[in-house]
């Protein structure tokens, strides 16, 4: 899915823990770990038996003490870069690691006189993570998950566990638990759509909470759309389902949110907001929401003016079946000239009940030879919508 | 008896021995190794030494024992590490690397972190008996 713009507050409720306390001399208290970490003093009471440089650990080759260090904070990886020159070298990878990580954290939280800006932040903590910090890692996938790019986080999480990360592996555990919950939220949303048919709104309602909760989109759009449709309607709550649910790239979530954001449903009137959603749910093959970012377009409200972006979407709402885009791309392929072109869209358009398409389609026969009206006719008979994702 | 198929390998120092399969391939290398290898019964060359592939061996078999409970496996690791000196847990550190074995591997670099840890400078090199060969001019921060 083309994320192209980011919504101004992402605050998706992350299940995810973000980091772990910082590691001293005594056992962690972090479940995930299975052996104590006890600071053992060493037990050769003689010490290594001779200094040559095989066994020396300051020989420890560079890629070696990069996975170790992997795990390290900050602290950590000073001290360890202190002990001698080898080490010192071989971490410098990390020790950049570290200052991509700090960036990240400023771009996220927006510190330090820094914009929080959730884009700079995910490319400094992929930089920090491209390291081999697993810090960076994690702090990477935490960004993906807000921003719906789940299958990208949890790979990410999966790197870090694997490098032995606590803290990746926990939310590993966390993102492979969800995915299999995900076969749950699926049956429950389909249980929420019958007990809606039957007319047993409430349970409905229930199901499609349970599964929101869970993060599953679907539940998330129609949770929202229930709620904007109950009585008395809620819009406030409806809108924040739908905009998790629209962050995560549900293409419904999206058109239905452009819409109560368009007409002041939410708590916020914004046009620039709406349009930027019925553009993303027209990218994502909501026939509907084409048919409205060509409206938008062709005012210029909420997008730039285009008389070429709004044509482009026009067509493709009308190619996919859209009357009334059938209806208002066949007007303008008459005000230039294409009179075949045109009168197949209007016959359509009729066809699907917009009388407005009559007028301009009966001038145009008129002026047409018969051999001229039959083709135009067999072609508005063949003609078939073309299917919703492009 | 169990027809387990065995590998013949050769460490750096010039010493064979025979192992079953199963067992070796729990190090990818010599997975790896061993697919692009057509003639039968020469010996594998790896970059290992004789005694370090003991331990690892050692470890391998623990590993390996059908119907061993976690605590027996966590109580041997104990022991295990705790009976090498650094200079062992430093060729074990290397060798497994190379061995590319996710299990030997996390466990061995656990322990070396376990010192490393919440250690100033000074009191790591102490463990591992390292020279401080660090200027502050040569460190650039």
């Amino acid at each position: 899915m083309k994320q192209r713009t980011w919504p101004s507050k992402s605050k998706l409720d992350s299940p995810f823990i973000k980091k772990q306390t910082p590691l001293k001399n005594h056992p962690t208290k972090n479940p995930f770990i299975k052996n104590s970490k006890i600071i053992t003093p060493t037990t050769s009471s003689s010490s290594s038996s001779s200094n040559s440089n095989n066994h020396d650990f300051s020989q420890l080759p560079y890629d070696v003490l990069l996975k170790l260090a992997a795990t390290f904070t900050a602290p950590n990886l000073r001290t360890a870069s202190l002990v001698c020159k080898s080490w010192f070298e071989a971490l410098k990878p990390l020790r950049e690691s570290m200052l991509f990580l700090s960036w990240g954290k400023r771009f996220k939280h927006g510190r330090n006189g820094v914009k929080p800006n959730l884009i700079k932040a995910l490319d400094s903590f992929l930089k920090g993570a491209a390291r081999g910090s697993t810090l960076a890692m994690v702090d990477a996938g935490l960004v993906y998950w807000e921003i719906g790019r789940r299958e990208e986080g949890t790979c990410l999480y999966r790197k870090a566990a694997e490098l032995g990360d606590p803290v990746g592996q926990c939310n590993l555990g966390i993102s492979l638990l969800q995915g299999a919950a995900r076969g749950s939220t699926l049956a429950m949303v389909d249980a929420g759509l019958v007990y809606q048919e039957i007319g047993r709104r409430e349970e409905g309602i229930g199901l499609y909470r349970k599964a929101a909760e869970l993060s599953d989109p679907s539940g998330q759009c129609n949770l929202g759309i229930s709620l904007l449709q109950a009585n008395p309607p809620d819009p406030e709550e409806a809108v924040k389902w739908l905009y998790k649910a629209s962050v995560a790239g549900h293409v419904r979530a999206q058109y239905q949110l452009a819409l109560s954001l368009h007409k002041g449903r939410g708590p916020n009137n914004n046009l620039q907001e709406a349009a930027k959603w019925y553009l993303r749910a027209a990218e994502g093959g909501y026939v509907r929401a084409m048919y409205n970012t060509a409206l938008c377009y062709s005012v210029g409200e909420g997008l730039m003016q285009s008389d070429k972006l709004a044509r482009k979407w026009m067509m493709r709402a009308a190619n996919r079946g859209h009357s009334k885009a059938q209806l208002e791309h066949g007007r303008s392929l008459f005000s230039e000239g294409e009179m075949m072109r045109a009168v197949v869209y209007l016959e359509l358009a009729a066809r699907a009940g917009e009388a407005a398409a009559d007028p301009v389609k009966n001038v145009i026969l008129q002026q047409m030879s018969a051999s001229s009206r039959d083709r135009a006719m067999l072609l508005a008979n063949i003609w078939r919508p073309l299917p919703p994702s492009h | 008896m169990s027809s387990e198929k065995l590998l013949t390998l050769k460490t750096r120092d010039g010493e064979e021995f025979v192992l079953e399969e199963a067992m070796a391939f729990r190090s990818l290398t010599i997975k790896n190794a061993t697919s692009n290898y057509t003639i039968n019964n020469t010996p594998l060359p790896i970059n290992v030494e004789i005694n370090t592939m003991i331990k690892v061996i050692e470890y391998w078999k623990k590993h390996s024992e059908r119907g061993i409970s976690e605590d027996e496996l966590m109580n041997f690791d104990k022991k295990f590490f705790k009976l090498l000196h650094n200079s062992e847990l430093f060729d074990l550190v290397v060798a497994v690397d190379y061995l590319a074995d996710k299990g030997l591997s996390n466990a061995a670099c656990e322990q070396v972190l376990d010192k490393i840890t919440g250690k100033t400078p000074q009191e790591i090199r102490d463990i591992f008996n390292i020279n401080n060969d660090c200027t502050p001019t040569s460190l650039g921060g």
